[in-house]
């Protein structure tokens, strides 16, 4: 403190007079009543929070603990046993994929190709090949079947050649692929992407799944980075323009962005209490 | 044999003397505020009391000087204590507590003159409360007159300067600790003290180059 007096550049002696003569300016004390009104007040804020509980909140936690520990315990039993629980496979995402891929016979012929270095059988049955195309038209929706069955062995599911029977005839297959292609929507370009990408996945191609992913990851990044800004100067600008800033990134899930924010906040105006 | 006397002597004479031992500090018998408030967010009343009387005087005199209004200073000052106890939650003991107890005050102010534009209808405050009357009456005289006059200068500052010099003087505060209440720099900070001191030197030594 007294090096910093002499680091102002200041005549020391008049320092120390202006502080001197200010010192005798008088000394006012804070008004009782505001001390014992503030004290009060601390006091009871203080105890606020160590109240004991109160007398009906006993009770009232016993029914919530058994009430919640019935409800618990009825769930469970409602819940089907191991034994009898279908497996049930889910449906292509995308039906015009899969009819496309049906039309396009060469197309699932080269799928079939590409995977026969995995160990398929050399002679692919119709079944197994519409089951490529099913695939590949829906992977998420293809993936527990391949999880659950191994295709290479006779065990192969049930469900899966049954969707992949060619029950329709050639002419209802081109008008339902004439009428899906009318109803052809951006999300079916994306499934078809994706099922390419699967196919090249399951067909060892590694090096392209990984850049894929890579890409993905980056893309996917890129975007949080882009969509991630904080709050700005103006959002700063005000304390209840920062908290709705803040409450607005929380909502939109960005968590620490908005912890960060919350912490500068702080910094800047220790006063609030935002917990 | 002196020889073996001087040496027992000598190592007499080092055993006798106090081991260089590291003594423990002795317990600090007033804690600290940082660990007094961290006592109340933890429900000790009293280590806030401890806190309170230890700063109400100098926020209040503070806030006294920066509002030149006793009744806005009041609710002021009422108001920082009231943001202190509900903050205590959130306390982090990062810092000095007189930081963040006038960088709650400043921003207090600052809101405050905010709602009401201008803190006008000062109420004069009355500077000859501490008069020794075994002075000289010259003396005294010249006291009162020097009191007066850093009065109106203090209060003729411009708000910025006049909250650092009373952050100096009432809080004890450094330049840093300055800075960081007001939310500037520094170099601003100490600009901002020099204009102030220089001003209120000034106006004290008016008379005597007058004379």
């Amino acid at each position: 403190m007294s090096n910093e007096r002499e680091s102002l550049d200041f005549s020391g002696d008049s320092d120390e007079r202006v502080s001197a003569t200010y010192r005798e300016l008088g000394d006012e004390r804070a008004p009782e009543h505001l001390n014992q009104r503030i004290l009060q007040r601390a006091a009871s804020t203080g105890q606020r929070r160590y109240l004991p509980a109160a007398p009906w909140m006993r009770p009232v936690a016993w029914a919530a603990v058994i009430g919640l520990s019935l409800a618990i315990v009825l769930e469970i039993a409602r819940l089907p046993t191991p034994e009898t629980t279908a497996i049930e496979v889910p449906a292509p995402l995308n039906r015009s994929a899969t009819t496309e891929a049906r039309q396009a016979e060469p197309e699932s012929d080269k799928f079939a190709d590409e995977l026969a270095p995995m160990g398929r059988d050399s002679e692919p049955t119709p079944g197994a090949r519409a089951d490529v195309v099913d695939e590949s038209a829906a992977p998420a929706a293809a993936l527990p079947a391949t999880v659950s069955g191994d295709r290479q062995q006779d065990s192969a599911p049930k469900p899966i050649e049954r969707m992949a029977e060619p029950a329709t005839p050639p002419d209802r297959n081109a008008a339902i692929g004439e009428r899906e292609a009318a109803e052809f929507r951006p999300q079916d370009l994306d499934a078809l992407r994706q099922a390419e990408d699967f196919a090249r996945i399951r067909s060892g191609d590694n090096e392209e799944t990984d850049s894929i992913s890579s890409r993905a990851a980056r893309s996917s990044a890129a975007m949080l980075d882009a969509a991630a800004p904080g709050c700005d100067q103006e959002a700063r600008a005000s304390r209840s323009t920062w908290l709705d800033c803040i409450a607005e990134l929380e909502q939109a899930g960005l968590t620490d962005l908005a912890r960060n924010e919350r912490e500068t906040l702080l910094e800047v105006y220790p006063e609030i209490d935002t917990q | 044999m002196a020889c073996d006397a001087q040496s027992l002597s000598a190592v007499g004479l080092a055993l006798s003397r106090p081991p260089g031992v590291a003594y423990a500090a002795p317990m600090d018998p007033e804690p600290g505020d940082r660990t007094l408030m961290l006592r109340y967010r933890d429900g000790d009343n009293a280590a806030f009391e401890t806190l309170y009387r230890r700063h109400n005087d100098a926020l209040y005199r503070y806030l006294l000087r920066l509002c030149q209004h006793r009744h806005s200073a009041e609710d002021i000052f009422q108001d920082v204590w009231g943001k202190i106890i509900n903050a205590r939650g959130s306390y982090r003991p990062t810092a000095k507590f007189a930081t963040f107890l006038y960088r709650v005050a400043h921003n207090c102010f600052i809101d405050h003159v905010r709602r009401n534009k201008r803190h006008a209808n000062s109420v004069p405050l009355d500077t000859d409360c501490h008069a020794d009357s075994s002075e000289q009456p010259e003396i005294l005289t010249e006291r009162a007159l020097a009191r007066r006059r850093l009065d109106s200068a203090l209060k003729s500052l411009p708000d910025e300067q006049r909250d650092v010099f009373l952050l100096r003087e009432e809080a004890g505060l450094s330049l840093e600790e300055i800075a960081a209440v007001t939310g500037s720099s520094r170099e601003t900070t100490k600009s901002r003290l020099r204009y102030a001191v220089n001003k209120l030197r000034a106006a004290i030594d008016e008379p005597t180059r007058a004379s």
